[in-house]
């Protein structure tokens, strides 16, 4: 027997306006697709430069959220348990993505790059992090590492210390717990949080169009390659990638709700 | 053998004073007292999840205050049993041993034997999410005791047990005890489950230890009146003496003891007699009419109003009614008389309330 609902104005009310953000994205993609059509929609799906973006999108944003484990693990997880000098000021900083345009960010890398060990790097290993996709990769994972060590705060933070205190008793070091317990009981936060992370380095734009700049070819991830094409006048492009922008939010958003659905990350 | 000498320690606004504490090879310590009274914390203490401000824990001779939790070989078993979820009740028992990085036939040895003592050989390979709370106790024990610990610590492991589920694990926990020979020290705030378990017990309150003995030797001779209260002695009362004789209000206790001056006095409820027939010689007799009675379990408990208001517990056999006026008698030898300087701010007491 399930909880019998309650009726009345309010939760009409509250129910209505709801719907009204789901309306509002379906006007959206509906008022595109009348531009265009179906038909053209399906035919630019046709096009390799499509499938080739995807594709840059795709693997820049997988590598800029593997770099941003790497640290964001250790670091949220330190952050979650460990008391050292700055730490209010580090929990600071993981949040200020959420408040400052990652526009910032990118006029930063812009003045570090030309300096020590960037210079040093692109001197002595022909690497140089600028207008390409290393440059892509540089923007996605400074705007994803403090995101993606907020999430894994999260995610550690829900685990009691209680089981840590217990395994060390057991004789486990710290680091033997932290693999065999922390991680394993943190895997559907740290798995949805990674979700999450991607998606992120997936939209980025702003960051870009200050450091790395539009280069059709070598830079144009997709939300990049929409404002190149939007510039251009191809609304066909533009409507076809926007949609595919939206089946991979979704995708993200979905597996994130399915995943982490115990894990209450977000 | 643990010694704990002069222990203090703070966490946040919370601190353990002064611990001075002994558990013997062997012995099964309980330690009461009411909620935040820092009994978790001592056990955390103990077990190194917290470093002493000052003060040193031993054992057997060796001084470990300052080791890790992982280098102490003291076992842990919190309240909700922190059974690791993603690992099967073999693998959670296993699990202390493989940190041992004991080889790998000597951990599937130790962990069949302690399967089979702690009879878990039907739930060897479910995972922690679908065990009872007995089971998981049981879990939680077999993890702890798989790597023989010099002191076991548990943190109100009953707790989530139902009444009838807890007498009898009680039991168990108390057989397994001897069996494994081991030192177990046993925080619960009710002294009926202490009392099933422990050979000794320790009665904390505001993070001090107030007293150790034994559940009998406690209950006869409560240290102060926070001891008297916790021990549910329902009749203390503030008076004056001059070593034989306690004055409470207008009435007379005739009681040998050490002090002058302030006293408190306290009075056992199931100490108290009945007088049969009206008989009514003999000291310490006062009379009064029964203004509430409860029946409980295992005995009845009545509230007497007469010119010295009592708590007295009888048995479930006699019948009594309220308004029926009875002589009770309090023996000498079970009163109990504290310098009142050992009841620090302690309030008027008299007359009390029911």
């Amino acid at each position: 027997m399930g909880q019998k609902r309650r009726g009345g104005w309010w939760p009409a009310l509250c129910i209505g306006l709801t719907g009204t953000i789901l309306l509002i994205y379906v006007l959206l993609a509906a008022s595109n697709w009348i531009y265009l059509g179906w038909h053209d929609t399906l035919y630019f799906f046709s096009k390799s430069r499509m499938w080739e973006r995807l594709w840059l999108t795709v693997w820049t944003a997988t590598v800029s959220t593997c770099l941003s484990l790497v640290i964001g693990i250790p670091a949220g997880y330190a952050l979650s348990r460990f008391k050292f000098p700055c730490r209010y000021l580090f929990a600071s900083i993981i949040d200020l993505p959420i408040v400052v345009s990652p526009a910032v960010v990118g006029a930063f890398l812009f003045g570090i790059t030309t300096r020590f060990p960037f210079d040093w790097v692109s001197e002595h290993y022909d690497i140089y992090i600028g207008r390409n996709v290393y440059g892509v990769l540089l923007v996605q994972f400074t705007v994803t590492v403090a995101f993606c060590t907020r999430l894994m705060k999260a995610s550690f933070d829900m685990i009691p210390t209680r089981f840590e205190a217990v395994s060390n008793t057991l004789g486990a070091s710290p680091f033997r717990t932290f693999f065999k317990v922390v991680l394993p009981m943190a895997k559907n936060g740290i798995i949805a949080s990674m979700i999450v992370v991607w998606a992120r380095a997936a939209a980025e734009w702003e960051g870009l169009m200050l450091f790395v700049g539009a280069t059709e070819g070598k830079t144009d991830i997709m939300p990049f390659a929409i404002y190149l094409d939007w510039n251009g006048g191809m609304m066909g492009w533009v409507t076809s990638m926007s949609i595919v922008c939206m089946l991979m939010a979704v995708s993200a958003i979905s597996a994130m709700k399915i995943i982490g659905g115990k894990s209450n990350v977000w | 053998m643990i010694e704990i000498e002069n222990l203090n320690g703070s966490i946040g606004e919370f601190h353990l004073r002064d611990i001075n504490l002994k558990v013997n090879e062997g012995e099964y310590l309980g330690i009461l007292g009411p909620t935040g009274s820092g009994k978790t914390v001592l056990i955390e203490y103990i077990a190194g999840i917290y470093r002493p401000d000052t003060g040193t824990i031993r054992v057997d001779g060796e001084d470990i205050t300052h080791l890790y939790p992982e280098e102490r070989n003291i076992g842990y078993v919190p309240q909700d049993y922190a059974l690791f979820p993603n690992l099967t009740v073999e693998q959670n028992i296993a699990y202390g041993l493989k940190a041992r990085k004991m080889p790998a036939n000597q951990v599937n040895e130790s962990v069949s034997k302690m399967i089979s003592i702690l009879k878990m050989e039907n739930i060897r390979h479910r995972m922690p999410l679908n065990l009872s709370g007995g089971e998981k106790q049981r879990v939680a024990l077999g993890r702890a005791l798989a790597t023989k610990p010099k002191l076991l610590l548990l943190d109100e492991p009953l707790s989530a047990l139902d009444e009838n589920l807890r007498t009898e694990t009680a039991r168990e926990l108390r057989q397994i005890q001897r069996g494994v020979k081991g030192a177990f020290v046993h925080v619960c705030h009710n002294f009926e489950e202490a009392s099933d378990v422990s050979d000794r017990i320790a009665i904390m309150n505001g993070g001090r230890i107030i007293q150790t003995g034994t559940l009998k030797g406690i209950m006869a001779n409560p240290k102060n009146e926070f001891i008297a209260r916790f021990m549910k002695s329902q009749n203390i009362f503030q008076g004056e003496t001059d070593g034989s004789v306690i004055k409470i209000g207008e009435n007379l206790l005739v009681k040998k003891n050490p002090f002058k001056g302030n006293v408190i006095a306290v009075i056992r409820p199931e100490n108290i007699r009945i007088m049969e027939n009206g008989v009514n010689r003999g000291e310490n007799l006062f009379q009064g009419d029964i203004e509430r009675y409860m029946v409980k379990p295992y005995f009845t408990e009545l509230a007497v109003n007469g010119s010295l208001p009592l708590i007295v517990h009888t048995t479930n056999k006699k019948k009594y009614r309220k308004g029926d006026r009875i002589w009770v008698q309090t023996p000498a030898e079970h009163i109990v008389a504290l310098e009142k300087s050992s009841c620090p701010g302690a309030p008027s007491l008299y007359p009390p309330k029911y």
